[in-house]
Protein backbone atom coordinates (compact mmCIF):
# COMPACT_ATOMS: atom_id res chain seq x y z
CA UNK A 1 0.00 0.00 0.00
CA UNK A 2 2.65 2.19 -1.17
CA UNK A 3 0.53 4.72 -3.68
CA UNK A 4 -0.86 7.64 -3.14
CA UNK A 5 -4.45 7.45 -3.34
CA UNK A 6 -6.81 8.05 -6.49
CA UNK A 7 -7.20 11.98 -7.46
CA UNK A 8 -10.54 12.50 -7.88
CA UNK A 9 -11.94 15.20 -10.02
CA UNK A 10 -15.71 15.03 -8.66
CA UNK A 11 -17.21 17.00 -5.68
CA UNK A 12 -17.65 14.70 -2.88
CA UNK A 13 -20.49 13.38 -2.86
CA UNK A 14 -21.46 13.26 -6.05
CA UNK A 15 -22.73 10.08 -8.04
CA UNK A 16 -21.32 8.63 -10.31
CA UNK A 17 -22.72 7.91 -13.85
CA UNK A 18 -22.81 5.35 -16.51
CA UNK A 19 -20.31 6.63 -19.27
CA UNK A 20 -18.74 8.90 -16.48
CA UNK A 21 -15.53 9.72 -17.98
CA UNK A 22 -13.93 10.48 -14.56
CA UNK A 23 -15.62 7.29 -12.89
CA UNK A 24 -14.43 5.51 -16.07
CA UNK A 25 -10.71 6.69 -15.27
CA UNK A 26 -11.65 5.85 -11.53
CA UNK A 27 -12.30 1.75 -12.66
CA UNK A 28 -9.25 1.51 -14.43
CA UNK A 29 -7.14 3.27 -11.75
CA UNK A 30 -8.53 0.26 -9.43
CA UNK A 31 -8.26 -2.66 -11.86
CA UNK A 32 -4.31 -1.19 -12.30
CA UNK A 33 -4.83 -1.24 -8.38
CA UNK A 34 -6.53 -4.54 -8.46
CA UNK A 35 -3.75 -6.03 -10.82
CA UNK A 36 -0.54 -5.02 -9.00
CA UNK A 37 -2.13 -6.82 -5.61
CA UNK A 38 -2.63 -9.88 -7.37
CA UNK A 39 -6.57 -9.31 -7.14
CA UNK A 40 -9.13 -10.15 -10.00
CA UNK A 41 -13.33 -9.85 -10.21
CA UNK A 42 -15.63 -9.66 -12.62
CA UNK A 43 -16.03 -5.98 -13.99
CA UNK A 44 -19.44 -5.31 -12.05
CA UNK A 45 -17.77 -6.01 -8.52
CA UNK A 46 -14.80 -4.04 -9.78
CA UNK A 47 -16.46 -1.13 -10.65
CA UNK A 48 -19.12 -1.31 -7.70
CA UNK A 49 -15.19 -1.75 -5.65
CA UNK A 50 -14.05 1.15 -7.18
CA UNK A 51 -17.09 3.42 -6.40
CA UNK A 52 -16.31 2.66 -2.86
CA UNK A 53 -12.90 3.14 -3.13
CA UNK A 54 -13.41 6.55 -4.65
CA UNK A 55 -15.82 7.11 -1.07
CA UNK A 56 -12.87 5.96 0.93
CA UNK A 57 -10.21 8.68 -0.85
CA UNK A 58 -12.71 11.22 0.17
CA UNK A 59 -12.56 9.77 3.64
CA UNK A 60 -8.62 9.84 3.66
CA UNK A 61 -8.94 13.06 2.16
CA UNK A 62 -11.38 14.23 5.39
CA UNK A 63 -8.91 13.54 7.48
CA UNK A 64 -6.03 15.15 6.04
CA UNK A 65 -7.32 18.16 6.01
CA UNK A 66 -8.42 17.62 9.48
CA UNK A 67 -4.95 17.32 10.64
CA UNK A 68 -3.81 20.29 8.39
CA UNK A 69 -6.36 22.37 10.02
CA UNK A 70 -5.21 21.01 13.71
CA UNK A 71 -1.17 22.05 12.66
CA UNK A 72 -2.47 25.38 11.35
CA UNK A 73 -4.02 26.27 14.45
CA UNK A 74 -0.94 24.98 16.48
CA UNK A 75 -2.70 21.75 18.21
CA UNK A 76 -0.04 19.15 16.77
CA UNK A 77 3.45 19.56 16.50
CA UNK B 1 -45.53 -19.46 31.34
CA UNK B 2 -42.72 -21.26 28.74
CA UNK B 3 -39.39 -21.14 30.77
CA UNK B 4 -37.79 -19.80 27.24
CA UNK B 5 -40.38 -16.41 28.08
CA UNK B 6 -38.58 -15.74 31.68
CA UNK B 7 -35.66 -13.82 31.69
CA UNK B 8 -32.34 -14.74 33.30
CA UNK B 9 -33.15 -13.38 36.96
CA UNK B 10 -36.36 -15.18 37.28
CA UNK B 11 -34.71 -18.66 35.73
CA UNK B 12 -31.80 -18.30 38.11
CA UNK B 13 -34.46 -17.82 41.14
CA UNK B 14 -36.17 -21.23 39.99
CA UNK B 15 -32.72 -23.27 39.51
CA UNK B 16 -32.17 -22.33 43.03
CA UNK B 17 -35.44 -23.10 44.93
CA UNK B 18 -35.64 -26.09 42.19
CA UNK B 19 -38.56 -25.58 40.78
CA UNK B 20 -36.83 -25.30 37.27
CA UNK B 21 -34.59 -27.43 35.86
CA UNK B 22 -31.84 -26.21 33.30
CA UNK B 23 -32.54 -29.10 30.99
CA UNK B 24 -36.47 -28.42 31.03
CA UNK B 25 -35.01 -25.01 30.35
CA UNK B 26 -32.75 -26.15 27.35
CA UNK B 27 -35.51 -28.35 25.91
CA UNK B 28 -37.71 -25.22 26.12
CA UNK B 29 -35.30 -23.16 24.00
CA UNK B 30 -34.89 -26.10 21.26
CA UNK B 31 -38.09 -26.14 20.88
CA UNK B 32 -38.73 -22.81 19.93
CA UNK B 33 -35.53 -22.50 17.38
CA UNK B 34 -37.07 -25.73 15.50
CA UNK B 35 -40.75 -24.01 15.33
CA UNK B 36 -39.51 -20.62 14.34
CA UNK B 37 -35.67 -20.58 13.04
CA UNK B 38 -37.12 -22.18 9.68
CA UNK B 39 -38.77 -18.82 9.00
CA UNK B 40 -35.97 -16.73 10.33
CA UNK B 41 -32.21 -18.60 9.94
CA UNK B 42 -30.76 -17.09 12.81
CA UNK B 43 -29.05 -19.89 13.61
CA UNK B 44 -25.84 -21.69 11.32
CA UNK B 45 -25.64 -24.84 13.55
CA UNK B 46 -27.84 -26.01 16.61
CA UNK B 47 -25.76 -28.53 18.75
CA UNK B 48 -28.71 -30.31 20.67
CA UNK B 49 -26.90 -32.89 22.40
CA UNK B 50 -24.22 -30.87 23.67
CA UNK B 51 -26.42 -28.34 24.70
CA UNK B 52 -28.71 -30.86 26.48
CA UNK B 53 -25.32 -32.74 28.21
CA UNK B 54 -24.10 -29.32 29.55
CA UNK B 55 -27.86 -28.78 31.01
CA UNK B 56 -27.54 -31.95 32.98
CA UNK B 57 -24.46 -30.84 34.00
CA UNK B 58 -25.23 -27.32 35.26
CA UNK B 59 -28.45 -29.24 37.17
CA UNK B 60 -26.13 -31.62 38.35
CA UNK B 61 -23.65 -28.98 39.74
CA UNK B 62 -26.56 -26.89 40.97
CA UNK B 63 -27.18 -30.34 42.93
CA UNK B 64 -23.84 -30.29 44.09
CA UNK B 65 -23.87 -27.19 45.79
CA UNK B 66 -21.94 -25.75 42.90
CA UNK B 67 -22.97 -22.29 41.73
CA UNK B 68 -20.83 -20.33 39.75
CA UNK B 69 -23.28 -17.26 39.29
CA UNK B 70 -26.03 -15.87 37.17
CA UNK B 71 -25.43 -17.86 33.34
CA UNK B 72 -25.13 -21.18 35.10
CA UNK B 73 -27.54 -23.35 33.21
CA UNK B 74 -29.06 -20.48 30.98
CA UNK B 75 -28.68 -21.58 27.14
CA UNK B 76 -26.54 -18.93 25.17
CA UNK B 77 -25.55 -18.83 21.47
CA UNK B 78 -22.39 -17.16 19.90
CA UNK B 79 -21.99 -15.30 16.50
CA UNK B 80 -20.76 -17.37 14.01
CA UNK B 81 -16.90 -15.45 13.93
CA UNK B 82 -16.89 -16.76 17.18
CA UNK B 83 -14.62 -19.73 17.91
CA UNK B 84 -16.15 -22.67 19.62
CA UNK B 85 -14.51 -25.53 20.47
CA UNK B 86 -15.91 -29.18 18.41
CA UNK B 87 -17.91 -26.10 15.81
CA UNK B 88 -16.94 -25.03 12.61
CA UNK B 89 -16.44 -21.07 12.52
CA UNK B 90 -18.11 -20.26 9.01
CA UNK B 91 -18.26 -16.42 9.36
CA UNK B 92 -21.26 -16.26 7.39
CA UNK B 93 -18.64 -17.39 4.50
CA UNK B 94 -18.32 -19.76 1.71
CA UNK B 95 -14.62 -19.15 1.87
CA UNK B 96 -12.71 -22.30 3.12
CA UNK B 97 -12.02 -21.03 6.98
CA UNK B 98 -10.79 -24.54 7.99
CA UNK B 99 -12.52 -27.54 9.75
CA UNK B 100 -14.20 -27.67 13.60
CA UNK B 101 -12.32 -25.14 16.00
CA UNK B 102 -9.82 -26.96 18.20
CA UNK B 103 -10.49 -24.46 20.96
CA UNK B 104 -12.79 -22.45 22.73
CA UNK B 105 -12.73 -18.69 22.43
CA UNK B 106 -11.55 -16.88 25.36
CA UNK B 107 -14.90 -15.48 25.82
CA UNK B 108 -16.51 -19.15 24.99
CA UNK B 109 -14.44 -19.98 27.73
CA UNK B 110 -14.96 -17.43 30.05
CA UNK B 111 -19.43 -18.62 29.62
CA UNK B 112 -18.20 -22.35 29.92
CA UNK B 113 -16.59 -21.10 33.26
CA UNK B 114 -19.74 -19.00 34.26
CA UNK B 115 -21.99 -22.52 33.69
CA UNK B 116 -23.86 -21.20 30.32
CA UNK B 117 -25.08 -23.51 27.68
CA UNK B 118 -23.89 -23.56 24.12
CA UNK B 119 -27.12 -24.29 21.96
CA UNK B 120 -25.46 -22.98 18.69
CA UNK B 121 -23.67 -20.68 16.70
CA UNK B 122 -25.63 -17.54 15.08
CA UNK B 123 -25.71 -16.25 11.61
CA UNK B 124 -23.29 -13.15 10.24
CA UNK B 125 -22.96 -10.96 7.65
CA UNK B 126 -20.32 -12.70 6.07
CA UNK B 127 -17.23 -11.57 7.00
CA UNK B 128 -19.21 -9.57 9.64
CA UNK B 129 -18.56 -6.63 6.72
CA UNK B 130 -21.76 -5.76 4.56
CA UNK B 131 -25.61 -7.30 3.88
CA UNK B 132 -27.51 -8.66 3.67
CA UNK B 133 -26.11 -10.88 0.95
CA UNK B 134 -28.01 -13.68 -1.05
CA UNK B 135 -24.72 -15.05 -2.82
CA UNK B 136 -23.25 -16.98 0.15
CA UNK B 137 -24.61 -20.31 1.40
CA UNK B 138 -26.57 -18.43 4.04
CA UNK B 139 -29.68 -17.65 3.93
CA UNK B 140 -30.52 -13.56 4.54
CA UNK B 141 -31.68 -13.25 8.57
CA UNK B 142 -35.23 -12.43 8.52
CA UNK B 143 -36.40 -9.45 11.55
CA UNK B 144 -38.75 -11.36 14.03
CA UNK B 145 -41.41 -8.33 13.94
CA UNK B 146 -41.84 -8.33 10.60
CA UNK B 147 -40.00 -11.16 8.03
CA UNK B 148 -40.29 -8.68 4.95
CA UNK B 149 -37.94 -6.44 6.70
CA UNK B 150 -33.93 -6.74 7.42
CA UNK B 151 -32.47 -7.05 10.66
CA UNK B 152 -29.41 -5.08 10.21
CA UNK B 153 -25.82 -6.53 11.11
CA UNK B 154 -23.54 -7.77 11.14
CA UNK B 155 -24.82 -9.56 14.11
CA UNK B 156 -27.60 -10.63 12.80
CA UNK B 157 -28.69 -13.91 14.18
CA UNK B 158 -27.80 -12.99 17.76
CA UNK B 159 -30.30 -10.06 17.57
CA UNK B 160 -32.67 -12.02 15.72
CA UNK B 161 -32.25 -14.85 18.27
CA UNK B 162 -32.97 -12.65 20.67
CA UNK B 163 -35.87 -11.19 19.29
CA UNK B 164 -37.55 -14.17 18.25
CA UNK B 165 -37.83 -15.53 21.79
CA UNK B 166 -35.10 -18.35 20.77
CA UNK B 167 -32.44 -17.21 23.56
CA UNK B 168 -32.47 -14.62 26.19
CA UNK B 169 -28.79 -13.51 25.40
CA UNK B 170 -26.23 -14.01 22.84
CA UNK B 171 -22.19 -12.85 22.31
CA UNK B 172 -21.90 -10.38 18.96
CA UNK B 173 -19.34 -8.47 17.70
CA UNK B 174 -18.88 -5.00 17.00
CA UNK B 175 -16.79 -2.88 14.78
CA UNK B 176 -18.63 0.11 13.47
CA UNK B 177 -22.34 -0.67 15.08
CA UNK B 178 -22.46 -4.70 14.12
CA UNK B 179 -24.41 -4.97 17.83
CA UNK B 180 -26.16 -1.49 18.17
CA UNK B 181 -27.43 -1.88 14.56
CA UNK B 182 -29.39 -5.29 14.67
CA UNK B 183 -30.19 -4.64 18.02
CA UNK B 184 -32.22 -1.45 17.20
CA UNK B 185 -33.44 -2.94 14.23
CA UNK B 186 -34.98 -5.76 16.21
CA UNK B 187 -35.89 -4.01 19.26
CA UNK B 188 -33.51 -5.84 21.62
CA UNK B 189 -30.45 -4.39 24.00
CA UNK B 190 -27.09 -4.15 22.93
CA UNK B 191 -24.16 -3.75 24.67
CA UNK B 192 -20.62 -2.26 23.16
CA UNK B 193 -18.17 -2.47 25.56
CA UNK B 194 -15.21 -0.60 26.10
CA UNK B 195 -12.92 -1.32 23.44
CA UNK B 196 -10.40 -3.82 25.64
CA UNK B 197 -13.09 -4.44 28.07
CA UNK B 198 -13.36 -8.11 27.01
CA UNK B 199 -10.59 -10.49 25.19
CA UNK B 200 -10.98 -10.97 21.18
CA UNK B 201 -8.42 -13.75 21.16
CA UNK B 202 -10.12 -16.97 19.07
CA UNK B 203 -12.55 -14.40 17.28
CA UNK B 204 -12.14 -13.62 13.35
CA UNK B 205 -10.69 -10.39 13.31
CA UNK B 206 -11.99 -7.35 10.62
CA UNK B 207 -10.76 -4.78 12.05
CA UNK B 208 -8.52 -5.10 14.87
CA UNK B 209 -8.02 -1.33 16.11
CA UNK B 210 -11.68 -1.55 16.41
CA UNK B 211 -13.72 -5.00 17.02
CA UNK B 212 -15.20 -5.77 20.89
CA UNK B 213 -16.79 -8.86 21.28
CA UNK B 214 -20.50 -7.88 23.80
CA UNK B 215 -24.19 -9.17 24.17
CA UNK B 216 -27.48 -8.82 22.55
CA UNK B 217 -29.90 -9.44 25.39
CA UNK B 218 -33.61 -8.91 25.95
CA UNK B 219 -32.92 -6.80 28.52
CA UNK B 220 -30.61 -4.01 29.88
CA UNK B 221 -29.83 -6.27 32.60
CA UNK B 222 -29.47 -9.54 31.12
CA UNK B 223 -27.00 -7.50 29.05
CA UNK B 224 -24.79 -6.48 32.00
CA UNK B 225 -25.21 -9.72 33.57
CA UNK B 226 -23.80 -11.02 30.50
CA UNK B 227 -21.13 -8.86 30.04
CA UNK B 228 -19.75 -9.14 33.67
CA UNK B 229 -19.88 -13.10 32.74
CA UNK B 230 -17.49 -12.05 29.48
CA UNK B 231 -15.13 -10.08 31.71
CA UNK B 232 -14.53 -12.18 33.99
CA UNK B 233 -11.98 -11.30 36.88
CA UNK B 234 -8.71 -10.98 35.14
CA UNK B 235 -6.19 -8.03 34.44
CA UNK B 236 -8.78 -5.91 32.61
CA UNK B 237 -11.11 -5.37 35.45
CA UNK B 238 -13.53 -6.71 37.27
CA UNK B 239 -17.31 -7.40 36.34
CA UNK B 240 -19.07 -4.36 37.64
CA UNK B 241 -21.93 -3.89 34.84
CA UNK B 242 -24.88 -5.28 37.06
CA UNK B 243 -23.60 -3.43 40.18
CA UNK B 244 -25.85 -0.22 39.69
CA UNK B 245 -28.93 -2.24 38.11
CA UNK B 246 -32.24 -1.13 40.14
CA UNK B 247 -30.42 2.20 41.67
CA UNK B 248 -32.15 5.17 41.14
CA UNK B 249 -31.00 8.11 38.22
CA UNK B 250 -31.65 10.58 40.27
CA UNK B 251 -28.88 14.02 39.90
CA UNK B 252 -26.88 11.77 37.09
CA UNK B 253 -26.18 14.73 34.29
CA UNK B 254 -26.94 13.00 30.36
CA UNK B 255 -26.16 15.42 27.79
CA UNK B 256 -28.23 14.81 24.67
CA UNK B 257 -26.00 15.00 21.55
CA UNK B 258 -29.40 15.97 19.32
CA UNK B 259 -27.82 17.74 16.87
CA UNK B 260 -25.79 14.99 15.93
CA UNK B 261 -28.83 13.71 13.91
CA UNK B 262 -31.96 15.74 13.55
CA UNK B 263 -30.49 17.15 10.44
CA UNK B 264 -29.33 13.90 8.77
CA UNK B 265 -31.62 13.69 5.78
CA UNK B 266 -31.83 10.02 6.03
CA UNK B 267 -33.41 10.25 9.73
CA UNK B 268 -36.80 9.45 10.19
CA UNK B 269 -39.16 11.96 11.99
CA UNK B 270 -40.50 8.80 14.06
CA UNK B 271 -36.62 8.18 15.50
CA UNK B 272 -36.04 12.22 16.53
CA UNK B 273 -39.80 11.73 18.13
CA UNK B 274 -38.72 9.06 19.92
CA UNK B 275 -35.01 9.73 20.96
CA UNK B 276 -36.26 12.76 22.12
CA UNK B 277 -39.60 11.49 23.99
CA UNK B 278 -36.41 9.24 25.93
CA UNK B 279 -34.45 12.46 26.90
CA UNK B 280 -37.91 13.18 28.43
CA UNK B 281 -38.37 10.22 30.50
CA UNK B 282 -34.87 10.38 31.63
CA UNK B 283 -35.73 13.79 32.61
CA UNK B 284 -38.89 12.74 34.47
CA UNK B 285 -36.57 9.30 36.28
CA UNK B 286 -34.67 12.45 37.95
CA UNK B 287 -31.52 12.83 35.54
CA UNK B 288 -30.37 16.15 34.32
CA UNK B 289 -30.60 16.95 30.72
CA UNK B 290 -28.79 19.01 28.81
CA UNK B 291 -28.06 19.31 25.11
CA UNK B 292 -24.69 18.96 24.38
CA UNK B 293 -21.92 19.53 21.25
CA UNK B 294 -20.10 16.29 19.92
CA UNK B 295 -16.94 15.93 17.75
CA UNK B 296 -17.84 16.31 13.83
CA UNK B 297 -19.80 13.02 12.67
CA UNK B 298 -18.86 12.93 9.43
CA UNK B 299 -15.03 12.89 10.64
CA UNK B 300 -15.99 10.38 13.09
CA UNK B 301 -17.35 8.02 10.26
CA UNK B 302 -13.84 8.96 7.54
CA UNK B 303 -12.03 7.92 10.21
CA UNK B 304 -13.71 4.93 11.27
CA UNK B 305 -13.95 3.73 7.69
CA UNK B 306 -10.48 4.19 6.79
CA UNK B 307 -9.22 2.32 9.61
CA UNK B 308 -11.80 -0.16 9.33
CA UNK B 309 -11.17 -1.00 5.55
CA UNK B 310 -7.43 -0.70 5.28
CA UNK B 311 -7.05 -3.49 8.61
CA UNK B 312 -9.85 -5.61 6.61
CA UNK B 313 -8.07 -5.69 3.33
CA UNK B 314 -4.97 -6.63 5.58
CA UNK B 315 -6.77 -9.35 6.95
CA UNK B 316 -8.12 -10.84 3.83
CA UNK B 317 -5.86 -10.30 1.35
CA UNK B 318 -4.08 -13.22 0.88
CA UNK B 319 -7.28 -15.05 1.18
CA UNK B 320 -8.72 -12.71 -1.35
CA UNK B 321 -6.16 -13.71 -4.10
CA UNK B 322 -6.50 -17.33 -3.43
CA UNK B 323 -10.82 -17.65 -2.96
CA UNK B 324 -11.75 -14.00 -4.16
CA UNK B 325 -14.21 -15.81 -6.25
CA UNK B 326 -16.09 -17.87 -2.98
CA UNK B 327 -16.53 -14.26 -1.39
CA UNK B 328 -19.92 -13.16 -1.89
CA UNK B 329 -20.14 -10.01 -4.26
CA UNK B 330 -20.92 -7.33 -0.94
CA UNK B 331 -17.80 -8.48 1.22
CA UNK B 332 -15.38 -8.73 -2.31
CA UNK B 333 -16.65 -4.90 -3.34
CA UNK B 334 -15.86 -3.89 0.45
CA UNK B 335 -12.59 -5.39 1.20
CA UNK B 336 -11.54 -4.58 -2.25
CA UNK B 337 -12.69 -0.83 -2.21
CA UNK B 338 -9.68 -0.40 0.38
CA UNK B 339 -7.08 -1.01 -1.85
CA UNK B 340 -6.92 3.04 -2.10
CA UNK B 341 -5.71 3.43 1.23
CA UNK B 342 -1.85 3.52 2.19
CA UNK B 343 -0.48 2.51 5.20
CA UNK B 344 -0.04 6.47 5.86
CA UNK B 345 -3.70 6.84 5.67
CA UNK B 346 -3.91 4.43 8.57
CA UNK B 347 -1.28 6.08 10.26
CA UNK B 348 -3.14 9.26 10.33
CA UNK B 349 -6.42 7.94 11.00
CA UNK B 350 -5.27 6.47 14.34
CA UNK B 351 -3.93 9.57 15.15
CA UNK B 352 -7.30 11.83 14.46
CA UNK B 353 -9.03 8.67 16.20
CA UNK B 354 -6.72 9.51 19.15
CA UNK B 355 -7.80 13.18 18.45
CA UNK B 356 -11.51 12.33 18.65
CA UNK B 357 -10.98 10.36 21.83
CA UNK B 358 -9.69 13.17 23.46
CA UNK B 359 -12.05 15.58 22.40
CA UNK B 360 -15.24 13.24 23.81
CA UNK B 361 -13.38 12.69 27.53
CA UNK B 362 -12.64 16.28 27.77
CA UNK B 363 -15.42 17.81 26.34
CA UNK B 364 -18.90 16.22 26.83
CA UNK B 365 -17.92 13.22 28.77
CA UNK B 366 -16.22 15.59 31.64
CA UNK B 367 -19.16 17.37 32.03
CA UNK B 368 -21.56 14.43 31.66
CA UNK B 369 -21.98 11.20 33.24
CA UNK B 370 -23.09 9.92 29.95
CA UNK B 371 -24.30 11.31 26.65
CA UNK B 372 -27.76 10.44 24.80
CA UNK B 373 -28.00 9.87 20.82
CA UNK B 374 -29.40 8.18 18.07
CA UNK B 375 -28.53 4.86 16.82
CA UNK B 376 -30.07 3.80 13.69
CA UNK B 377 -32.06 6.59 12.03
CA UNK B 378 -34.60 4.47 10.83
CA UNK B 379 -36.38 1.75 11.40
CA UNK B 380 -35.94 -1.52 9.54
CA UNK B 381 -35.62 -1.17 6.21
CA UNK B 382 -37.50 -3.62 3.64
CA UNK B 383 -35.70 -7.19 2.27
CA UNK B 384 -37.18 -4.75 -0.93
CA UNK B 385 -34.80 -2.25 -0.64
CA UNK B 386 -31.77 -4.26 -1.35
CA UNK B 387 -30.69 -6.07 -4.65
CA UNK B 388 -27.48 -7.90 -3.48
CA UNK B 389 -25.39 -6.20 -5.98
CA UNK B 390 -24.39 -2.70 -4.16
CA UNK B 391 -24.18 -2.21 -0.71
CA UNK B 392 -27.24 0.24 0.57
CA UNK B 393 -26.17 3.07 3.07
CA UNK B 394 -28.26 2.76 6.33
CA UNK B 395 -27.76 5.70 8.41
CA UNK B 396 -26.86 5.72 11.93
CA UNK B 397 -24.67 7.02 14.83
CA UNK B 398 -22.21 3.69 15.74
CA UNK B 399 -18.80 3.82 14.78
CA UNK B 400 -17.68 7.18 16.29
CA UNK B 401 -17.71 4.97 19.55
CA UNK B 402 -15.74 1.81 17.89
CA UNK B 403 -13.65 4.80 16.89
CA UNK B 404 -12.86 6.70 20.59
CA UNK B 405 -13.33 2.92 22.45
CA UNK B 406 -16.55 4.35 24.54
CA UNK B 407 -18.98 1.92 25.77
CA UNK B 408 -22.27 2.07 23.88
CA UNK B 409 -25.74 0.74 25.02
CA UNK B 410 -28.28 0.41 22.57
CA UNK B 411 -31.91 0.19 23.51
CA UNK B 412 -35.48 0.28 22.26
CA UNK B 413 -37.95 2.48 23.18
CA UNK B 414 -40.76 2.66 21.11
CA UNK B 415 -42.39 1.56 17.31
CA UNK B 416 -42.92 2.89 13.86
CA UNK B 417 -46.03 0.80 12.90
CA UNK B 418 -45.07 -2.82 13.95
CA UNK B 419 -40.78 -1.92 14.00
CA UNK B 420 -38.91 -0.77 16.88
CA UNK B 421 -37.34 2.07 17.49
CA UNK B 422 -34.70 3.31 20.00
CA UNK B 423 -31.63 4.64 20.94
CA UNK B 424 -27.83 4.94 22.24
CA UNK B 425 -26.64 5.57 26.04
CA UNK B 426 -22.58 6.40 25.74
CA UNK B 427 -20.85 6.28 28.92
CA UNK B 428 -17.11 6.89 30.37
CA UNK B 429 -14.50 4.48 29.32
CA UNK B 430 -14.95 1.25 31.59
CA UNK B 431 -18.49 2.11 32.97
CA UNK B 432 -20.57 0.35 31.40
CA UNK B 433 -21.94 0.42 34.95
CA UNK B 434 -23.30 3.62 34.91
CA UNK B 435 -24.45 3.11 31.37
CA UNK B 436 -26.41 0.15 32.68
CA UNK B 437 -27.44 1.91 35.66
CA UNK B 438 -29.48 4.39 33.03
CA UNK B 439 -30.45 2.10 30.72
CA UNK B 440 -32.23 -0.15 33.43
CA UNK B 441 -34.37 2.97 34.25
CA UNK B 442 -35.20 3.77 31.22
CA UNK B 443 -36.89 0.01 30.35
CA UNK B 444 -38.60 0.28 33.44
CA UNK B 445 -40.24 3.53 32.57
CA UNK B 446 -40.71 2.72 28.63
CA UNK B 447 -44.04 0.89 27.55
CA UNK B 448 -41.47 -1.51 25.18
CA UNK B 449 -40.89 -3.67 27.75
CA UNK B 450 -44.40 -4.87 28.00
CA UNK B 451 -45.29 -4.35 25.00
CA UNK B 452 -46.47 -7.50 23.32
CA UNK B 453 -43.43 -9.67 21.20
CA UNK B 454 -43.52 -10.61 17.69
CA UNK B 455 -46.59 -12.34 17.17
CA UNK B 456 -43.80 -15.34 15.48
CA UNK B 457 -46.41 -18.28 16.11
CA UNK B 458 -49.04 -17.04 13.32
CA UNK B 459 -45.55 -15.68 11.13
CA UNK B 460 -44.54 -19.49 11.59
Amino acid sequence: MSEAPISLTTAPGEPIREGDADADANHEAFLRRAAERGLTASPDRSAAAAVGARWLADAAQTLRDFERARAARGDIA
Amino acid sequence: MNPADLSIAEVGAKFRDGSLTSLALCQAAIERIRARDGAIHAFVEVDEEGAIAEAVAADRAFADGVDRGALQGVPIGVKDLVDVRGMRTRCGSGVPNGGPSADDAAVVARLREAGAVMVGKLATYEFALVGPSFDTPFAPVRNPWSLQHITGGSSSGPAAAVAGGMLRTAIATDTGGSIRSPSGYCGVVGLKPTNGRVPVAGVHPLSPSLDVVGPISASVAEAALTLDALVGTSAWGRPQAASQLGRPIEGLRIGYARAWFVADPSGDAAVIRAVDEMASQLSLLGARIEETAMPDYPLCEACGAVILHAEALLAHEAALRRHGERYGRLAWQSLASGLVLTPDDLSLAKRVAAALRDELDQGPLARFDALLTANTLSPAPPFSAFDGRNAVWTAMRTIAFNVTGHPALALPFDFKGALPLGAQLVGRAYDEATLCQIGDALERASAFAAAPKPRLEEAV
